[in-house]
């Protein structure tokens, strides 16, 4: 399994995450206690604190919705149903058997599908309705001066108890599905530090080592403009030549790659490559750093941006250790 | 941007704190300084000649007070304390309540029994209906201006003091007053002036109000915070304040419209609480529901009057009497069963100031609590607030023929047909229904009745008012006012049980998912 860690979290995200958690336990344990079923705060206070917090989460979910907007999280919430049967059968089945996720997480898309789902319900109708309810409860003798009309307070009363019921047993589910990660803490920790061992899927991984072969090959790369002047090569090329830097080579002609009367050679090659056509192998005497001589097997193609042939490359392999073989047999 | 959000959060707490701190409220109680002096008249009275003389009769000191204080007669004859009567236009007609007219479930009514009742009118010599009430001898001056402390009218004297040395129900024993005396030391109404009838309605003390009592005469703190003697020291006539003889204030039980009345608005001036929430509580509550939590703190109040019983003799003929171990009359054979309580928890009602009565006029369903009167009001109503009250209930004679309320004659002597003399309800109700002239079919029962007493004194300190949960819990001081919801007392006991269900599911479902994982050994 190929993994890579990754900055998950912003440090706002979590901010927002821990404090408004923190509120809504808050809210939860004093809404509650309004509501008759224990004493803890003592009734006075717990309508105080409850007024006081509620208003912290009203400022902290415009701070929420400033950053989501202004960040584009907000993306992530919109919910999808693609996958979804696939992550049920996850949490049903998979997570048993130890199944890989159905679903990865990356920086621009952290929530699963089922996560999608109870989090945009949960901002898109529990917290908001139990907002609302809750300011209209906190105003409820000022929305009756304005000339919004309640039969009675009950209502206002049920749909708030009702959401503080919903909420309560979300945070008990959630804690839950938040040890369900790659391992049983990671996703916690991850909320907690902001990094997560991120799993990587085979096209990522491929995409991955993709240039970092042509880099660290022990073939040398080379790339050619239109003009023939050398626009890239990479550190086999360097080793093979003789050079110890890019910056001796890139940017001067490729004639200084070979004697004089090889040159017309090497130019009517990139000829023939810009007007399409592959070397598939030839073999070729070079001059490398300060004069030396050497032989390489060299390929050939065109390179294309946008349809249009900007240059050549190709890759070269050194020949001049088998033709001293050759010579001292 | 967290820097920002802390200190909006800081803002906020600092902002709520603020508020919480605002300790203090606006008194505008003037009445300290200048009527703590006023107790003392700017007149020295002893020096005055017209006083320096014997008086033969309380009439004469009245036209003594008269020759100075010319036409303040007038003042006092147009005020309930002389005429007993409250006209009010109630639902388009016109009413007159008041004493005179207003029948209760203590002694019931005035019309013929004046002589007794009257002993608290502040005239001399209404002993029937025939009083002239334009005859200014007639005025009392002396039971509200006495400083002395030692003019008593006689109980059974139709206002009169006592001519001679008089015993009262073969115990309390009455002087005839040392008018000289008296007129010499008057001054303004103390609260033992005020108390001289209002401590004592009902035939005792505390009977009728629970909150008006002797021990107001010098109450502790913990009695009453504006009138303690240990601290405001407050008279009556600081709250009830009198203008032209006329004393602000008046009570549901004999008056019904929201007219000339004290509020304790008008020397606490809003904001008086610190806390918001609190203060937005009296939109909807009474100060008095908070800051009276219990009446009848010092001695015991009458809740029950059961007239039905009353009559019970032993084999001697001798009436019985009942004094339980607290010194309470249990049983009393002129009136019936009584029941006391002290420390009482008031009972609560909506109410907007308005009241109605039960009139003797009035048809009545027997079938039911008759209310006497009824303080209007509900949730629904905006003007109404919940205020505590003391019930008064009982049971009294009524017409069960004609569905009316019954005005016995209890009070006279025996050939008047008095019930305190011949022990027979028929002839009581014959010859009381015929002095108000009002029609008796001859049948009568007792029916239950209730009278709702608001309250307004033994205000007790601030740390001593009901705290939240007196009322928002699920025993809840207010378990009677069912029309709306009050947070703390009310559920949906359906809606908590699925929300418990839903809780439990989440954690139900979360244990045993967490437990497969841990069997199957899965991460
Ligand atoms: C009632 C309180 C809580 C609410 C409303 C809440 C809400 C959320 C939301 C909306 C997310 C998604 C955040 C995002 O990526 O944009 C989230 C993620 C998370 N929360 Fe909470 N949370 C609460 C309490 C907790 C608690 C108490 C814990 C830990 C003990 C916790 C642990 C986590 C973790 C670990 C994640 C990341 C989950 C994942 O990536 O799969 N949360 N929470
Ligand atoms: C901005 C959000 C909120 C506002 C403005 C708000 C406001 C209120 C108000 C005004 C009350 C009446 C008592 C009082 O004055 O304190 C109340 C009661 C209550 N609140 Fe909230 N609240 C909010 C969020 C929450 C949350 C998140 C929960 C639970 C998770 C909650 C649970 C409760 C409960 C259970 C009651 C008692 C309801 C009853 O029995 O009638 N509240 N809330």
């Amino acid at each position: 399994m190929y993994t890579r860690k990754v900055k998950i979290y912003a440090g706002f995200e979590r901010f927002w995450h821990w404090t408004q958690a923190a509120l809504i336990i808050f809210l939860a344990l004093s809404g509650f206690e309004v509501h008759g079923a224990y004493t803890l705060f003592g009734y006075e206070k717990a309508v105080m604190w409850h007024d006081y917090a509620a208003w912290a989460f009203l400022v902290l979910i415009v701070f929420a919705i400033f950053w989501h907007i202004t960040t584009g999280a907000w993306r992530q919430y919109i919910p999808t149903t693609h996958f979804i049967k696939a992550q049920l059968d996850y949490y049903l089945f998979g997570i048993f058997r130890n199944a890989p996720h159905p679903t990865k997480k990356t920086t621009l898309s952290k929530l699963n599908p089922l996560q999608r789902l109870t989090y945009f319900g949960l901002k898109i109708l529990v917290i908001p309705v139990q907002v609302i309810s809750g300011f209209l409860y906190l105003y409820y003798h000022q929305t009756e001066e304005v000339g919004l009309h309640f039969a009675s307070l009950s209502g206002v009363a049920m749909l708030h108890t009702f959401g503080a019921f919903v909420l309560v047993a979300f945070i008990f589910m959630h804690i839950y599905l938040a040890t369900t990660g790659t391992t049983w803490t990671s996703n916690i920790k991850a909320m907690i530090t902001g990094w997560e061992e991120v799993e990587l899927s085979m096209d990522e991984v491929r995409e991955e080592v993709y240039p970092e072969v042509v880099k660290t090959s022990e073939m040398g790369y080379y790339f050619l403009d239109r003009d023939g002047y050398i626009r890239d090569v990479n550190a086999a090329w360097l080793r093979i030549y003789g050079y110890s830097s890019p910056e001796e080579v890139i940017g001067r002609h490729s004639s200084m790659t070979r004697k004089p009367e090889d040159a017309p050679a090497l130019r009517e090659m990139l000829e023939r490559v810009l007007a399409g056509q592959k070397i598939e192998s030839r073999i070729v005497d070079r001059v490398g750093r300060d004069g030396r001589p050497g032989r390489h097997l060299l390929t050939a193609h065109p390179v294309y941006i946008s349809d249009k042939i900007v240059g050549m490359a190709g890759f070269i392999v050194d020949e001049s250790k088998n033709i001293e073989k050759e010579a001292e047999r | 941007m967290k820097k920002i959000f802390l200190i909006s959060l800081l803002s906020l707490f600092w902002a709520g704190n603020l508020l919480a701190a605002r300790e203090g409220q606006t008194i505008l109680y003037k009445g300290k300084k200048e009527l703590k002096a006023a107790h003392k008249p700017s007149t020295d009275h002893g020096k005055l000649k017209e006083l320096q003389k014997s008086f033969n009769s309380p009439e004469e000191v009245t036209m003594a007070c008269e020759g100075c204080h010319t036409e303040r007669h007038r003042e006092i004859m147009a005020t309930n304390h002389w005429t007993w009567s409250r006209p009010a236009v109630i639902d388009g007609k016109e009413v007159d309540l008041g004493k005179k007219n207003i029948i209760n479930n203590f002694c019931i009514a005035l019309t013929s029994n004046e002589p007794r009742c009257t002993s608290c009118h502040i005239g001399y010599g209404w002993k029937d209906g025939n009083f002239d009430f334009t005859d200014k001898k007639k005025v009392d001056c002396l039971v509200c201006h006495d400083r002395t402390g030692t003019y008593k009218k006689f109980p059974t004297g139709a206002g009169y003091p006592v001519t001679k040395e008089t015993l009262f129900m073969g115990k309390k024993k009455f002087f005839p007053p040392d008018y000289t005396k008296i007129a010499q030391n008057v001054g303004i109404p103390t609260r033992d002036n005020c108390g001289t009838c209002h401590f004592f309605g009902g035939g005792g003390n505390n009977v009728k109000h629970g909150d008006l009592e002797k021990a107001l005469s010098k109450p502790s703190k913990d009695i009453d915070i504006h009138m303690a003697a240990d601290g405001e020291n407050m008279l009556c006539i600081d709250c009830h304040v009198t203008d032209k003889h006329n004393i602000k204030g008046k009570m549901y039980s004999v008056s019904s419209a929201d007219t000339n009345h004290v509020y304790c608005e008008s020397c606490h001036a809003a904001p008086v609480h610190a806390n918001n929430v609190l203060e937005e509580h009296s939109e909807r509550v009474a100060c008095q529901t908070c800051h009276i939590p219990t009446y009848a703190r010092a001695n015991p109040t009458k809740m029950w009057w059961d007239w039905s019983k009353a009559g019970r003799f032993d084999k001697n003929g001798k009436g019985i009497i009942i004094t339980n171990s607290k010194g309470e009359q249990d049983y009393n054979f002129m009136k019936g069963e009584f029941r006391w309580e002290k420390n009482v928890t008031p009972e609560y009602v909506w109410f907007n100031g308005t009241a109605r009565h039960t009139l003797v006029t009035d048809t009545i369903n027997p079938q039911k609590i008759v209310q006497l009167n009824r303080l209007k009001g509900s949730y629904a109503d905006k003007h109404a607030k919940i205020w505590p009250v003391k019930v008064m209930r009982g049971k009294q004679i009524y017409d069960s023929e004609y569905k009316t309320l019954i005005i016995p004659k209890l009070f006279g002597k025996k050939e008047s047909g008095a019930y305190w003399k011949n022990f027979d309800w028929n002839l009581a109700a014959t010859r009381g229904m015929e002095a108000a002239g009002l029609p008796y079919s001859g049948h009568y029962g007792f029916v239950q009745t209730e009278m709702y007493w608001p309250l307004n004194h033994m205000v007790t300190s601030a740390d001593k008012a009901l705290t939240c949960t007196d009322c928002h819990s699920r025993n809840s001081r207010l378990a009677a006012l069912t029309d709306f919801y009050l947070p703390g007392r009310d559920r949906s006991a359906t809606l908590d049980m699925l929300g418990m269900i839903l809780i439990l599911l989440a954690i139900g479902g979360s244990i045993t998912h967490g437990l497969i994982r841990l069997i199957t050994k899965s991460k």
